[in-house]
């Protein structure tokens, strides 16, 4: 029987959210990639977990699955447990399965495995033997109880490994036990997987260390999509934009936006005509997660504004409006979006230097580093951005994202059939 | 009904039934001139004498003769077989050449049962109930008409209740009842002040037995194989042991208590005791009243540890043999010749976090056993990840027990620890958690130290003891070391501080009977595996 190209392979992508439902950085990379690989002329289904056909399902009868496009489907997913990795309701279980494996898609790729089930992923792979299974990383919450985060919940030091002992010190209410049936379960499963994706060495490392050293495995970046890839990168007039500094993403505590806040009074110290703009929340909302922040919110003055919420869809628009996007958060990152956009925009980058954020700004090519949770530091970094030259040194440099094609050959690879070289064929 | 010859002679019946068709019983009382002999005897006209299956007599000071020097009075129960529709039934007391008869279908004798037993003597009640354990015929009497309790029921709902533990009750300031797999309770009244040296204690066991499969478990009066009633300076406490022949059968026990702080002076408890492992039981044998509920009374806690050590020498006595011999046969019993058992039983379900992990990996044990045995809180969780794919039998509750004690001597087992398998998946090596069986010997072992000598309601703890003993189990394999092979004390919030070492040192002898030294156990190589 002749070999099947890679790329004539048909493809179910599985994710815990749908994009018209909920932005989330997992789901708007799956459904970019169902987008990108349908107009590719690739042969690919999306089938996401629906929140609202969930809540809507607590109250009266709905349909499990529910196309919500062409081959587009979402799913209830109210069978499930309270933590989400696994179906209460074995039967709401297996009719997803019979459903999924109906669909004889080639290849089966997850980008998530909460809000799926590791029991269906399980059922799934006994009913399809001859599928090829790949599962897409984007975070760690099969390693971390706390949201995937690995942060320590008392004192929020960051967390460098997983053991059962500090996992506990985390939740004192769980039991080792506990978490050895999660990690053995969880563990079990990936291990199957044909392939697995990360879209940073930084989140490969960690579940490495985690135990799935020796799988089969790539860093392949997350596709922003064909529209904003269309969109030309252009140079911004340094002069003008060097000393404009941008925040993107909701002002929860994980994120940073306090460090970004404490370090602009002391950059405008001695640079009056810095400049930063929030984007993604109101004064309100930041104050609601800081209010303590409020007399150097009132300190700031005209140097700080808040934009509101946005569009994904508009983000690299606005990342041009601003001369250097900060990603101050105090967590790890795997892979932000927000950087992608960034560069994307060819607007450079001001990150804390730890995780995914480290990973994909290259110090002195697409951006500065400074000392995580550093406030201090990070007003050196933006009074060290704020020169002109410096922008547009940066400005030059600041790299590109994955592009379609990179992109395709990279999920070729993942997606070529078990025991076989990868047929990689380049896209149209 | 009442029969009267002279001043000296006189009989009464109080009570006559029918436990069967077959069997009948009469309370009464018999007024007997003094030094003649005397005799009972029921008869069935034509049909001959019935014989006396029982006859117990006892004190009736309610009645008194005109005379006590010339005469005494004896109360009686008797129970009597009949034949098939007797057309008479007469009960006759001879008295030297005076014989007296009573008709005993007289419809003015009750023949209530239950209202006769419950408005008895309670003392005369609770002794026939002491005398049915382990006695066929009056052990009937539990059956009586298929009530629970039988012929008792109507008594036992007039006992006073507690289960496992009571505080302020009646003029005890603390009431605990505790049972053990062992087939051990413990009764313990403490009082709120001093207790006087002649109070006593006593008490009939009641246990709920299963029978064959499917059958309702039904009461039954157990014998005890071991008493020990003491007072103490402000308690009064009982251990007793039960038969081991009905342990694998007994489902629940229940505790008739009989107490006499003072001369006349009694209490009467029905005891539904909480079940308890060991280590709690024999630390409760030496708690003292609760602080805020008791009055100090001098050397109330030397006395509950002179009980305690006392309970400690009787369960050696009763077990370390029985251990030394178990451990015996396991060092000669020879090996399944490299095969591996094809029974598992999972123990430590507890955590329906489980069930995930047994539905992910059931081919694991579905491609090395035929039936898995589930043992743990959340063992229906596990269960159904075998029982939706049913390829192989899955057993839990009575039934997984009653598969492993059927195991147990006769073919050997892979015991998986959940947690300890878990452990083994997540190193990527689940193989581990299946090389090291338990031969059937050693499955005899571990359920019998479970029984005598657990130190936790689980089996998953003494399955760690017993391997961590032979030097070989998951602690080892989590890379524990060769000291763990020691005897690891019991953790728990001790009631009497002092009962801690006694108690360690007590457990680590039986769990040490008869064992060789800890030494390396040959692991048995994982059969060649196909598919």
């Amino acid at each position: 029987m002749a070999e099947v190209p890679a790329a004539d392979r048909s493809v179910c992508i599985l994710a815990h959210s749908h994009p018209d439902f909920s932005k989330g950085g997992g789901e708007m990379a799956a459904h970019r990639q169902f987008l990108a690989m349908r107009a590719a002329g690739r042969r690919a289904v999306f089938v996401g977990a629906c929140d609202v056909g969930t809540q809507y399902a607590a109250q009266r009868p709905i349909e499990q699955i529910i196309e919500h496009g062409e081959d587009d489907y979402v799913f209830a997913f109210a069978g499930m447990a309270e933590d989400r990795l696994g179906w209460e309701d074995p039967y709401q279980r297996r009719m997803m399965v019979e459903f999924l494996a109906g669909l004889r898609s080639d290849v089966y790729h997850f980008h998530h495995y909460w809000r799926l089930g590791v029991d269906l992923i399980h059922d799934l792979m006994e009913a399809r033997p001859d599928a090829t299974f790949v599962m897409t990383l984007h975070e760690m919450l099969a390693i971390c109880l706390h949201h995937g985060q690995m942060i320590k919940t008392r004192s929020r030091e960051l967390c460098r490994r997983e053991s059962p002992l500090s996992c506990l010190a985390c939740f004192p209410d769980q039991t080792l036990e506990r978490f050895a049936f999660r990690k053995a379960t969880l563990l079990t499963i990936m291990r199957r997987f044909d392939h697995i994706i990360y879209p940073s060495e930084f989140v490969r490392a960690r579940y490495e260390a985690w135990g799935l050293k020796g799988r089969p495995s790539s860093v392949l970046e997350n596709y922003l999509g064909d529209e904003l890839m269309a969109t030309p990168r252009m140079q911004c007039d340094a002069e003008r934009m060097a000393a404009r500094f941008g925040f993107f993403g909701q002002p929860t505590p994980f994120k940073g936006l306090d460090i970004l806040l404490r370090a602009l009074p002391l950059a405008l110290r001695e640079d009056p005509g810095i400049t930063v703009t929030v984007f993604g929340a109101e004064r309100e909302d930041v104050l609601r997660f800081f209010p303590v922040l409020e007399p150097v919110i009132e300190a700031s003055g005209q140097s700080l504004s808040f934009a509101g919420r946005y569009d994904p869809l508009d983000a690299v628009e606005l990342m041009r409006s601003v001369g250097w996007a900060v990603v101050p958060s105090i967590w790890w990152e795997n892979s932000p979006v927000v950087i992608q956009e960034a560069r994307r925009a060819g607007t450079p980058l001001i990150v804390a230097d730890i995780g995914g954020m480290a990973e994909k700004v290259e110090a002195g090519v697409d951006g500065m580093h400074f000392k995580r949770g550093s406030p201090v530091d990070l007003a050196r970094a933006m009074l060290d951005a704020a020169h002109p030259a410096r922008r547009a040194a940066y400005g030059a440099t600041v790299r590109d994202v994955i592009g379609l094609k990179e992109f395709l050959a990279g999920l070729d690879l993942a997606f070529a059939p078990r025991g076989t070289a990868a047929v990689a064929q380049a896209a149209e | 009904m009442f029969v009267y010859l002279d001043e000296s002679l006189q009989l009464a019946l109080d009570c006559v039934a029918m436990v069967t068709p077959r069997r009948g019983i009469a309370y009464g009382w018999a007024m007997t001139p003094r030094g003649v002999g005397t005799e009972l005897s029921v008869s069935a006209g034509a049909e001959g004498d019935c014989a006396i299956e029982h006859c117990s007599f006892h004190p009736r000071p309610d009645v008194v003769p005109a005379d006590p020097r010339r005469a005494a009075v004896n109360g009686f129960t008797l129970l009597f077989d009949l034949p098939e529709d007797p057309r008479e039934l007469v009960l006759t007391l001879a008295a030297g050449d005076a014989l007296l008869r009573a008709d005993m279908r007289d419809p003015s004798i009750e023949a209530n049962l239950f209202k006769a037993t419950a408005e008895r003597n309670w003392r005369v009640t609770f002794g026939l109930m002491q005398e049915s354990a382990g006695n066929a015929a009056l052990g009937s009497l539990l059956r009586y008409q298929g009530r629970p309790f039988g012929a008792f029921a109507d008594w036992m709902a007039r006992l006073p209740l507690v289960r496992g533990r009571a505080e302020n009750f009646g003029q005890l300031a603390e009431v605990e009842a505790l049972t053990a797999a062992s087939g051990e309770v413990l009764v313990m009244l403490r009082a709120a002040g001093a207790v006087p040296r002649e109070a006593e204690i006593g008490a009939a066991i009641i246990g709920w037995l299963r029978g064959e499969a499917g059958a309702l478990a039904e009461p039954v009066l157990l014998p005890l194989a071991d008493w020990h009633g003491t007072r103490m300076p402000a308690a009064l406490g009982g251990y007793g042991r039960l038969e081991p022949a009905v342990l694998d059968r007994l489902q629940s026990v229940e505790v008739i208590v009989r107490a006499e702080l003072r001369p006349g002076e009694e209490v009467w408890l029905r005891c539904q005791p909480g079940p308890a492992t060991v280590p709690d039981l024999l630390d409760a044998a030496c708690r003292t009243t609760a602080a805020a509920l008791a009055l100090p009374v001098e050397a109330a806690a030397s006395a509950g540890l002179e009980l305690l050590r006392q309970v400690l020498a009787r369960r050696e006595a009763a077990f370390s043999p029985m251990l030394g011999a178990l451990a015996a046969h396991g060092a000669t019993a020879e090996p399944g010749a490299g095969r591996l058992p094809r029974l598992a039983l999972i123990l430590g379900a507890d955590d329906p976090m489980a069930g995930r992990l047994f539905h992910v990996t059931a081919a694991e044990f579905e491609r090395r056993c035929d039936t898995v045995l589930v043992m743990g809180a959340a063992a229906d969780d596990v269960a159904q990840a075998f029982a939706r794919r049913g390829l192989v039998e899955v057993m839990v509750g009575v039934e997984a027990t009653q598969a492993l004690r059927e195991a147990a001597g006769r073919a050997g087992i892979i015991a998986v620890d959940a947690a300890a398998f878990a452990e083994a998946v997540a190193a990527g090596t689940p193989e581990r958690a299946f090389s090291r069986p338990l031969d059937a010997a050693e499955v005899a072992r571990l359920l019998a130290l479970h029984a005598v000598a657990g130190c936790a309601p689980a089996l998953t703890d003494s399955l760690q003891r017993l391997l961590r003993a032979r030097g070989g189990g998951p602690a080892e394999a989590r890379g524990a070391s060769h000291r763990d092979a020691r005897f690891t004390p019991v953790q728990r919030a001790w009631g009497n501080r002092h009962a801690a070492e006694l108690v360690n040192a007590h457990l680590q002898r039986l769990w040490s009977a008869g064992a060789a030294p800890a030494a390396p156990h040959a692991i048995l190589p994982e059969p060649a595996l196909h598919g």
